[in-house]
């Protein structure tokens, strides 16, 4: 075997030794810590929680004098097309937008984040700056605040709210 | 199966999510521009890897965005080819490049595919080079990291499930064919009808996952029957899920796991 053949060999034994370990939770965090650049890969799809909640981003206003606007929903992505097994480009906003609540909820839990802490968190912030932005709400109002809304269910869905954020000045 | 036919079917379809994945994430530009989800503005608050938020800001702007992209669909046409060439590895390292740049530029919204296609495009550019360098064992380095990457992805995945009651317990199934992002009416409807159905199909996405390793050693027609199962899965998902680009992705693992399944074999004298 050449050097060439050796040394490569030795990386790619390495990588996937390195992404077995990624996957035990004792390694998982300092891994994921050092690997700026994802060469990692997570094979762990849709497991062991799988993804059995839509999530929707709402918004509000308040105003100088007190007065609060209706939540309004505020449009991130689209529905998913007709022919989305071969065209489907609208499932990264909709995979941004779940992997930013996910990253809320495991600040949350894992990392003992407190509510007054989550704010300087980069999820929050991606999701404040999208809503005050983007919400019809927000346009008219001195502070905004946002909530995710949970549910299941193709028709007949069943809504619950999974985060409320704080208000904060525009 | 020899080294060349599997670097030339892998390299066509690694073309075929390049270009896919290129065109999607093109479709979504707006979700990079100041007010967009991905808005650098914030995603710059992050630690540098390269040390320096001034050079990365400029290597992050949306021009270069736009520039890796287009360069990646370009990369991915250049590599539909009857035949290995002096192309192949260039274009796979470009395309290898702009996954880990698009990864570390979005830090949200990438999925599965993604990561199988940057662990297809790091083997096409290990093999196409051992190739090049007339270098048979470099080329089968590269493609033992494909097909390692992707027995670790089926079982790791099969595995993660088995260890969740919602998955043992048949209510996974169900559930995400509830949702509207990953979900199907139809298979909603169907899924809702018997728990024992669920179960099943439950047991069997989390046994076949685990079971994907056995390819390896399996004689060589039943591994081909195995892995067409394999690809009606990721069909299904597509159809059902919305999960397109995972298709190309996975089934260029493909061709490089039946060459260590001749490779195995013969070593163990099968």
């Amino acid at each position: 075997m050449s050097l060439a053949a050796s040394v490569a060999c030795g990386l790619v034994v390495a990588w996937l030794i390195v992404t077995i370990l990624a996957h035990v939770p004792p390694f998982q965090y300092r891994i994921n810590r050092v690997d700026g650049c994802y060469f990692i890969p997570h094979w762990n799809f849709f497991a062991p929680n799988p993804g059995d909640k839509d999530y929707y981003l709402v918004a509000r206003g308040r105003s100088r004098d007190g007065g609060i606007t209706e939540w309004q929903s505020v449009p991130l992505y689209g529905p998913r097309p007709r022919f989305d097994y071969l065209w489907h480009p609208q499932k990264r906003a909709a995979k941004i937008f779940n992997d930013a609540v996910q990253s809320i909820r495991f600040l949350q839990r894992y990392e003992g984040v407190p509510d007054s802490g989550l704010p300087f968190s980069l999820p929050y912030l991606l999701l404040l700056r999208a809503v005050s932005r983007v919400a019809p709400a927000a346009q008219e109002a001195a502070e905004i605040q946002f909530a995710i809304i949970e549910s299941t269910g193709h028709h007949q869905r069943v809504l619950s709210c999974a985060f409320l954020s704080s208000f904060h000045r525009r | 199966m020899d080294i060349v036919t599997c670097l030339v079917v892998t390299k066509f379809l690694l073309a075929a999510w390049a270009v896919l994945s290129a065109v999607e994430w093109l479709a979504n530009l707006a979700l990079f521009r100041p007010d967009g989800l991905l808005s650098w503005d914030l995603l710059k608050l992050r630690p540098s890897v390269l040390g320096s938020a001034r050079i990365e800001t400029m290597l992050y702007s949306n021009p270069a965005l736009v520039a890796m992209l287009c360069g990646r669909a370009l990369a991915g046409a250049a590599l539909v080819s009857p035949s290995a060439n002096g192309w192949d590895f260039p274009c796979s390292a470009f395309i290898l490049v702009s996954c880990l740049y698009v990864s570390r530029r979005s830090v949200f919204g990438n999925d599965g595919s993604d990561q199988m296609g940057m662990v297809i495009a790091a083997g096409v550019a290990v093999l196409s080079a051992g190739i090049a360098l007339d270098d048979v064992d470099l080329a089968y380095v590269g493609a033992l990291a494909i097909a390692g990457q992707a027995a670790l992805a089926y079982f790791i995945a099969g595995a993660a499930k088995l260890v969740s009651p919602t998955w043992r317990g048949g209510h996974a199934l169900p559930r995400v064919m509830n949702t509207r992002c990953y979900g199907h009416l139809l298979a909603a409807h169907i899924a809702g009808s018997s728990p024992r159905l669920n179960r099943g199909l439950c047991w069997t996405i989390i046994l076949t996952e685990m079971l994907f390793p056995l390819v390896f050693l399996l004689p060589w027609n039943v591994a081909i029957a195995s892995l067409a199962c394999y690809a009606a899965f990721h069909f299904c998902n597509a159809y059902f899920m919305g999960l397109n680009a995972f298709v190309w992705s996975f089934l260029a693992s493909y061709p490089s796991v039946m060459l260590m399944n001749s490779t195995i074999r013969s070593g163990l004298g099968w």
